[in-house]
């Protein structure tokens, strides 16, 4: 009993640090993005385009925004950083937004499932048709006052869509995938629709990817930005 | 590790298959004008102050001014109240006291504030429990062992 408790003990380390190093092997995304969004039956919408850096490992994000206005968004852990033309606008602390961003998901390999097992979801039933498997996601029986379930459709092993529900089982968002290209060995989905289903009405924003660069290693400088002056 | 041990009770679900059926193009066509401006502003790499100043019909296509880091970091319309479209309780929960503060400083709307705070508070609580109970655990495993 000893002998399998203190064996399964290091089976279990071998894992954890197998599964830091595989997670480890790509640690940089930069691409350019576009992010139309809008509510539907409006002609104003949103439109930002830029460059997006993220660094896994220093938990540092720039998004490099050229429309509507130039400016640069440096995100480290909770803080976050504006300047235009070198000049610091403000910083505030925001959410761990690389922590929770599909670039996050792409590099650690977890947007197959959307990073649910990561939080404790498991999967429940699964029913599969015309090319597609559909899965239905449940949260841990404790969350269960608070979350509903996910639906995730995966298509040739690699995710297509996702529907979220609140605790009442009511949809309150959709994702699709689309236009996947492979970026060292990395599946990267090129258009991702979604759809949030409102009590005001339909919210609907389309982000783009291209020019997508994994580990990449020569703007240093820019994923390990140093904070401005007064940050 | 010790949320996903816990496993969960099974919640029927009704034919799945319907659920990814929107029409995309669809949506395409409704931001057909977002779309050529997008297109305008990749190709000319011009701003929207220089749009407006110049007169482009197409500026009045996109929206002025605002908050813009919801659409950057993936949440829903500002108005909708949850920050980045994440529940109170998960940034509670994963977060900890961090995150029932965010949800505090970042949400502007009182009331918005105040069911977002609780549940976050909540997900502080239950988060916490599980690491105490992970602690015990563990505290136990080690002692016997």
């Amino acid at each position: 009993m000893r002998i399998s408790s203190r064996c399964s003990f290091w089976v279990m380390l071998f894992f954890a640090a197998y599964s830091l190093q595989a997670q480890s092997d790509f640690y940089r995304f930069r691409s350019d993005f576009s992010i139309k969004e809008k509510e539907t039956g409006k002609d104003q919408g949103r439109l930002i385009t830029g460059t997006i850096f993220f660094d896994k490992n220093r938990h540092k994000t720039v998004y490099d925004i050229r429309f509507p206005e130039p400016e640069q968004w440096f995100v480290r852990d909770t803080f976050m950083y504006r300047i235009k033309s070198d000049t610091l606008l403000s910083q505030q602390m925001v959410p761990p937004v690389g922590e929770f961003s599909i670039f996050n998901l792409i590099l650690s390999q977890q947007l197959n499932d959307f990073g649910l097992a990561k939080v404790g979801y498991t999967p429940g039933d699964i029913q599969q048709g015309g090319g597609q498997v559909i899965s239905r996601w449940l949260p841990p029986e404790k969350l269960n006052p608070y979350l509903g379930p996910v639906d995730l459709a995966l298509e040739n092993k690699r995710l297509t869509a996702a529907a979220f529900y609140d605790k009442d089982q009511k949809l309150i968002s959709k994702f699709y995938f689309q236009d996947y290209t492979v970026h060292n060995s990395l599946p990267v989905p090129g258009k991702i629709y979604q759809i949030f289903y409102r009590e005001a009405g339909e919210f609907v924003r389309i982000m783009t990817l291209n020019n997508v660069i994994i580990n990449q290693v020569d703007e240093d400088s820019t994923y390990d930005f140093e904070l401005p002056p007064g940050g | 590790m010790l949320i996903a041990s816990i496993t969960s009770a099974s919640i029927p679900a009704k034919n799945l298959s319907h659920i990814f059926r929107d029409d995309l193009s669809k949506i395409d066509s409704e931001m057909a004008l977002i779309t050529a401006l997008e297109q305008a502003v990749l190709k000319s790499k011009v701003t929207q102050s220089q749009l407006l100043r110049e007169g482009d019909p197409m500026a009045q296509y996109a929206l002025e001014g605002g908050d813009i880091s919801g659409s950057l970091f993936g949440g829903t319309a500002p108005q909708e109240g949850a920050l980045l479209g994440i529940p109170g309780f998960l940034w509670g929960f994963c977060c900890s006291v961090v995150g029932v503060f965010l949800v505090y400083i970042a949400i502007d709307d009182p009331i918005v504030k105040k069911k977002e705070g609780r549940q976050a508070i909540f997900g502080c609580a239950a988060g916490t429990l599980l690491w105490v109970a992970l602690y015990a655990y563990l505290v136990l495993w080690a002692s016997f062992y």
